[in-house]
């Protein structure tokens, strides 16, 4: 562990502490009867940073299978993410059936997407694949997040203050790993000669200050919400095709507004 | 800076404003989120008035002002006409906000929703929005002339009739498939 930086060191062990803070609150607020996936999730980055531990003291951290080691023990915590967060906007839209199945359709479109896009990149340069790889699915992940969540503030679903934290702060560590990866490689080609640092504190600092969001929400129950009676199947099919005409003469009426005007000799 | 790097910076400096817009407390108009009484409300219909905007902004109006009246009272006149023509375009959307608010409500209690219904909304909305936003600043800065409405007034009235009918109507029908529903379910319903 010696070839660890200090400050790194400090920073791990504030992030470890704070970690099972979570894993107390979500135990002892019964979080975890709710969002089993999610304290799962906390479970794994603590086994995962025990591991690294593990690792690094015995490989030291510069070493070439420290690194691959590292990079191994990656996909398990963020397979585990995805589904927290899967699990998080599934109690947000457990309630609004039709709501849910659009928003499955979106996650879908904005995977889709961003995968094709980032198997492309990594085809292009086979030197960061992992690298790559791992700034995709973070861009993916927050993609489709934030599409779930506009979607939930354009139907005006009622989401608990718990689970906005617990799902903004997916985001936007997700957000400072795609920009910590991009400087890693941007660094890394600039010859800075402590590019892995800048990069490992970067995501370090910004998941720390998540943890510390979660920890500070999840000491807070979440309120329990009566069912919406939702409407018979056949009121979506017969009054919404009607609402739409209605926008339609509406923007006709704009339009022909807009018309008069422009057009006016 | 790096290319990558920037763009990158870019795509996650708007992803954070988009969730932060996301994330943030509903305005006032949003939290009567799944009210489908406010639908079928009393107050006339918007697009009624026509007739009234139209006569106010007479172009015989502002010519015998500036045959005979002061210069001083055509600009008053003028200003007048664009308060009015920008309160009516206000009133429209108001209109559209309402009927939006009761497809929204209807989606999010519905168990199953169309993409394609949901699809062109969004489409109609985004339509609706720019070029609303587009006239209001042309006629706000006095970039586009105050509107010859009375080429309109055939159209917008007949608009008028249906869209009272049918609003009412539609607020209406919504209402009444969720007291179906809730007696069907026996709770109370969500909706206020």
């Amino acid at each position: 562990m010696a070839t660890l930086p200090p400050m790194m060191l400090i920073l791990w062990a504030i992030e470890s502490i704070v970690q099972l803070c979570i894993l107390f609150l979500v135990i002892t607020k019964r979080h975890f009867r709710t969002l089993p996936l999610f304290s799962v999730y906390i479970a794994l980055l603590l086994c995962q940073s025990a591991f690294l531990f593990f690792v690094y003291s015995q490989f030291g951290f510069n070493s070439h299978l420290a690194r691959q080691l590292s990079w191994l023990s990656e996909p398990l915590p963020l397979t585990a993410q995805a589904l927290a967060a899967t699990e998080l906007l599934h109690r947000v839209l457990r309630h609004y059936a039709g709501i849910w199945a659009l928003a499955w359709r979106l996650i879908a479109a904005a995977g889709v997407l961003v995968i094709c896009y980032a198997s492309a990149s990594a085809q292009r340069t086979p030197d960061w694949r992992l690298m790559i790889a791992n700034r995709g699915y973070h861009l993916t992940f927050a993609v489709a997040l934030i599409c779930c969540l506009l979607l939930v503030r354009f139907y005006s679903i009622p989401v608990d203050p718990v689970y906005k934290a617990l799902l903004g702060g997916f985001c936007v560590f997700s957000c400072a790993a795609v920009v910590a990866n991009s400087l890693l490689q941007t660094l890394f080609l600039g010859h800075f000669p402590k590019f892995s640092e800048v990069w490992n504190y970067l995501e370090m600092v910004v998941f720390l200050g998540v943890q510390i969001a979660w920890t500070v929400a999840l000491r807070h129950s979440i309120r329990v919400e009566n069912k919406p009676t939702l409407l018979p199947p056949s009121a979506y099919d017969r009054l919404s095709p009607e609402v739409n005409s209605r926008l339609r003469a509406l923007n006709d009426v704009l339009s022909k507004f807009w018309k008069a005007q422009v057009l006016r000799p | 800076m790096n290319s990558a790097l920037f763009i990158f910076l870019l795509i996650v400096v708007a992803l954070l404003l988009l969730l932060a817009w996301a994330l943030r407390a509903p305005g006032k108009s949003a939290r009567r989120k799944f009210d489908l009484a406010s639908v079928e409300e009393s107050g006339r219909r918007h697009a009624t008035y026509f007739a009234l905007i139209r006569q106010a902004s007479s172009p015989a109006d502002m010519e015998f002002l500036a045959r005979r009246g002061s210069r001083e009272i055509a600009l008053r006149v003028r200003k007048e006409r664009r308060r009015v023509a920008l309160l009516y375009l206000a009133q429209l959307r108001d209109d559209f906000q309402r009927l939006l608010r009761l497809a929204r409500a209807v989606a999010a209690l519905s168990p199953a929703v169309g993409s394609r219904q949901e699809l062109e909304r969004l489409w109609l909305t985004l339509e609706f929005s720019w070029r609303y936003q587009l006239i209001r600043t042309g006629i706000y800065y006095g970039l586009l002339p105050i509107p010859q409405l009375s080429a309109l007034s055939h159209m917008v009235s007949q608009l008028a009739v249906q869209m009272e009918a049918s609003m009412k109507e539609l607020g209406e029908r919504a209402a009444m498939a969720v007291q179906i529903a809730s007696s069907l379910d026996g709770n109370g319903v969500d909706v206020a």
